[in-house]
């Protein structure tokens, strides 16, 4: 018998996501059996072994034929790790290799060794908070979100001035933001404030307990020269624009009693070169490194050249030399000690960190942060700034270990924001989308996973609106032309219609959907700095879709930590199905059952096909699927949406969608 | 467009060919088949079916003639006895059936049946392949409008269990209606593909061709309009025809 590889495909299949294929589907604690399976029902192969590796192991295991396929049963490896699979078949006396195919969860069958299949391997104590993954998220700009009535701001601005900063305050809150060069070497430094506060934060508290939020994550608040102030000038002190300590300290206070908490953004790969660790321009009395040398208790911290203009700098930007994280003085003041960085804020109410660049930060670092954090509160969260898939991410010439289990709890997760781009630019299919949301719920830890923060934008990215409306990237634009950049009325109303659809995703996929500040009221905005301008309502404010959201996600438990389920049923059509069982969700605490779908159509076309939520390779495990389909669902009912009640038949659906929308169902049992 | 073609049979009576040999050349106005061997039997429609008679020989040479005759009439006979095998027996039907079907199209009313035809049973389905034969071979259509004028003029309405195809011993009855089948496969798993890019698993638990024999049930609904039947076929044996052309489907 001859075949070629694509007749081959057909016929000897893996899916990761099929529990038929791998049991069990997922990424895995380190020693759990898995079993591994390749279907071949026509016996075509004469052998096959599943070849095992990472990056620092190799290992082959026969398998077994029996019932029409072959399999291998193993225990996953004892140390934590990105790992990978193929399988080398032998049919007819050549060797052919069962590989991962560009839509990564289904095989294909080569004549060479392809990519492999993945399974990660993770710490089986890894535990992220409970709370952090019920939550949804709000990300405030502090600068740019609220004045409150006093003269907190204008005594900050004062205090800067009169430490020698050339800063420059926005009195008309619409004001645009500052972008055009302003200093001597032809660029622009971000010195424009708008004199957002702390306590203008607590007087918009009632504002976001209304959106559903349960936690706050602020860009940076520590004292710093520029108006985004990742240039840390005083890891100890409140920005005096945004007010004190103690305003801190009220806001944390203010904000648990509606029961939201806070996580703030620590930005430990560098420092300002304008603080009192570096203290280029003497302005703070200390003796920083720059000027005090060997003196300096921070001399240490800071890598030098032949002369001291020569330092190491983030990225090369002057103003932000780099630390050495190794540095047992500074690990002590920014983690370890007992009024580390870490602690102290924890102490103060915080109830977390997103850490800035955590790619940039060594593994050894991330696990001391962890420790310390966990220690002075079990129940904070660590997140990273990553931009890539954290699992498979490598720096530092090695494979990152921050995924699984060491150090973050999760990630900002960009992939998720551009893939729900793409989809609704029209760049990319329901079925390319589909895949990166599949391959999140494979390959992540189940914690890690269901701590994703599931954002459209933030600080570094054009705006939600900006970028559905104008489908257009602004990586080839100038500042100039991003400046000048308009979106016109009609794009904006199709950007407003495509939002709605992204929020929705965001918030019925698992993980902690994020808003980020003014993408509600309708902001727009191109990158850095444009889409960090001033609290002020768009055109086509979506505030009220929002509340709605986020009533129907804190309200139903399967939304938080159910299982998911993710199907394209047309090229056009993406729908996410999540439930809960016998009162317990994927983490076995106790829950409300429910079963909802949500369906979105981004094409300017009603659409009507059949949705089968017993697909078996769409993201629920086998036990899942078999809980699924004893409810006997019959009947949905729309909780967001115009249509009517749909009929669920053995798990079949017919759904008829009107065009640039969204349905979410409550599906429910017959009577 | 059905094109109208000689009708040299007797009243009462149409013909169906077994085995030969089919010559697929593609010319400039399309693909032409022409057929080498065959042996042809007439069937003659009754109320229980249709009965089978010798077919007329092709005429190249009295001794040929003779033995093509005595093979078409001992084929009859194990027919009408029942002793010649279930497929052949079904295959002697279907083809019946489907030639009447096309002088229904062609707008004949004597030797026609009514239409839309609605089938039935696992025999009813060779009835699509053999149609299609016709319409391509016999009238030059192009896939698109046979497929089209099928989708008119079936309806699937199954009553019991359709038994599997064995495409190894249709291939010997028909190689031409053997070929068109995994033809619609092919064309049946493309639509699959296109729906489920990439996942073989569901394209193979849906193909209509498995292990060399062919479901009949899904060889009929893949090509017929309307599909009448419960919910729970629907949700079940044709689930997956169902979630790529529901607009087909009618509750019972």
């Amino acid at each position: 018998m001859s075949f070629g590889t694509k007749e081959l495909s057909a016929k000897i299949i893996h899916d990761t996501a099929y529990a038929g294929c791998r049991f069990p589907i997922g990424a895995v604690c380190c020693g759990a059996w898995v079993q591994l399976c390749v279907l071949d029902k026509e016996n075509i192969c004469s052998a096959a072994e599943l070849i095992f590796y990472s990056d620092s192991f190799e290992a082959a295991h026969n398998m077994q034929y029996e019932n029409g396929r072959w399999a291998a049963k193993f225990e996953a490896p004892t140390e934590p790790s990105a790992c990978f699979y193929v399988f080398k078949l032998n049919i007819d006396g050549n060797t052919f290799w069962l590989s991962a195919s560009k839509r990564p969860h289904y095989g294909e069958v080569l004549g060479s060794r392809g990519e492999g299949f993945r399974l990660t391997v993770y710490k089986p104590d890894f535990e992220t908070p409970s709370w952090f993954r019920k939550s949804v998220m709000y990300q405030i700009f502090p600068d740019r979100f609220s004045r409150d009535e006093s003269d907190t701001a204008k005594r900050g601005i004062k205090a800067h001035t009169k430490a020698g900063r050339s800063i420059k305050y926005h009195e008309n809150w619409e004001d645009a933001v500052g972008w055009k060069p302003n200093c001597e070497d032809g660029y622009y430094f971000p010195l424009d404030f708008f004199g957002g506060t702390l306590k203008g934060i607590i007087e918009k508290l009632p504002y976001l307990k209304s959106l559903g939020i349960g936690v706050i994550y602020l860009n940076p608040i520590f004292e710093a020269a520029s108006n985004h102030r990742y240039d840390t000038g005083d890891y100890h002190k409140i920005d005096p624009v945004l007010g004190s300590n103690e305003d801190f300290i009220s806001l944390c206070k203010s904000a648990d009693d509606y029961g939201i908490k806070l996580i703030l953004d620590g930005v430990f790969s560098h420092t300002g070169a304008d603080s009192i660790y570096f203290d280029k321009y003497s302005r703070y009395g200390s003796v920083g490194a720059y000027s005090g040398g060997e003196d300096s208790p921070y001399c240490d911290w800071f890598c030098f050249g032949k002369n001291r203009d020569d330092y190491k700098s983030w990225w090369n930007f002057k103003n932000l030399p780099e630390v050495d994280e190794n540095n047992p003085s500074w690990q002590e003041y920014i983690i370890s000690g007992e009024n580390s960085v870490i602690k102290t804020w924890l102490k103060s109410g915080a109830f977390g960190w997103r850490l800035d660049v955590a790619d940039e930060l060594p593994d050894e670092v991330l696990e001391l942060i962890r420790k310390s954090a966990k220690e002075q509160n079990t129940n904070s969260v660590i997140i990273g700034e990553v931009w890539e898939d954290a699992v498979l991410k490598t720096s530092y010439n090695k494979r990152r270990n921050y995924a699984l289990g060491y150090s973050l709890d999760s990630v900002m997760n960009y992939p998720f924001k551009n893939a729900v781009i793409d989809f609704l630019c029209g760049r990319a299919s329901a079925f390319s989308l589909s895949s990166v949301l599949l391959e999140q719920r494979l390959n992540y830890p189940l914690p890690f996973y269901y701590s994703l923060m599931n954002l459209l934008g933030s600080h570094d990215t054009e705006r939600i609106r900006t970028a559905l409306a104008s489908k257009m990237s602004p990586h080839g634009l100038t500042r100039e032309q991003q400046a000048h950049f308009i979106v016109s009325d009609v794009q904006d109303a199709h950007g407003a219609r495509m939002q709605k659809l992204a929020a929705a995703l965001c918030y019925c996929l698992p993980g902690v959907p994020c808003i980020y500040y003014g993408d509600e009221i309708g902001m727009g905005g191109m990158r850095d700095p444009f889409c960090r301008a001033a609290f002020s309502e768009g055109k086509r404010p979506l505030s009220d879709y929002y509340r709605l959201l986020g009533e129907i996600r804190n309200a139903n438990d399967c939304l938080k930590t159910g299982a998911v389920s993710i199907l394209a049923p047309d090229a056009d059509v993406i729908a996410i199905l999540r439930a809960t069982f016998d009162n317990k969700d994927v983490f076995k605490e106790s829950c409300v059952n429910g079963v909802l779908l949500c369906v979105i159509n981004r094409s300017r076309y009603k659409k009507s096909f059949v949705l089968d939520l017993y697909s078996e390779n769409s993201g629920f495990s086998q036990s899942e699927l078999e809980k699924l389909i004893a409810l006997s669902l019959e009947k949905g009912s729309a909780l967001i949406g115009n249509s009517e009640d749909i009929v669920v038949n053995e798990g079949t659906a017919l759904i008829c969608i009107e065009a640039e929308s969204c349905e979410i169902y409550w599906l429910k049992p017959g009577e | 467009m059905i094109k109208k073609d000689a009708d040299k049979i007797a009243d009462n009576t149409v013909e169906v060919g077994f085995g030969g040999v089919a010559h697929e050349l593609w010319t400039e106005h399309g693909l032409k088949v022409r057929y080498e061997g065959r042996l042809m039997l007439l069937a003659e429609k009754t109320n229980s079916g249709y009965l089978a008679k010798a077919g007329n020989a092709s005429g190249c040479d009295v001794k040929a003639d003779w033995q093509e005759t005595e093979k078409s009439r001992e084929l009859a006979m194990s027919i009408n006895s029942g002793s010649a095998g279930f497929l052949t027996v079904s295959y002697f039907n279907a083809a019946a059936a489907a030639r009447y079907i096309f002088n229904a199209l062609q707008g004949e009313k004597a030797k026609a049946i009514t239409l839309p035809y609605v089938i039935q049973k696992a025999d009813d389905a060779l009835i699509i392949p053999e149609i299609l034969r016709i319409l391509l071979d016999e009238c030059s259509d192009t896939w698109e409008n046979a497929i089209a004028t099928i989708s008119d003029n079936f309806v699937l309405k199954p009553q019991g269990d359709f038994a599997g195809i064995a495409l190894g011993s249709l291939a010997s009855l028909s190689p031409r209606a053997e070929k068109l089948i995994r033809a619609i496969n092919e064309k049946h798993c493309q639509l699959l593909w296109d729906l489920n890019p990439g996942d073989w698993l569901r394209i193979s638990e849906g193909s209509i061709i498995t292990d060399n024999e062919a479901n009949s049930l899904l060889l009929a609904a893949s090509l017929c309009g309307k599909i009448i039947c419960s919910e729970e076929m629907r949700a079940g044996a044709l689930r997956c025809i169902y979630t790529l052309a529901p607009a087909k489907f009618v509750d019972i």
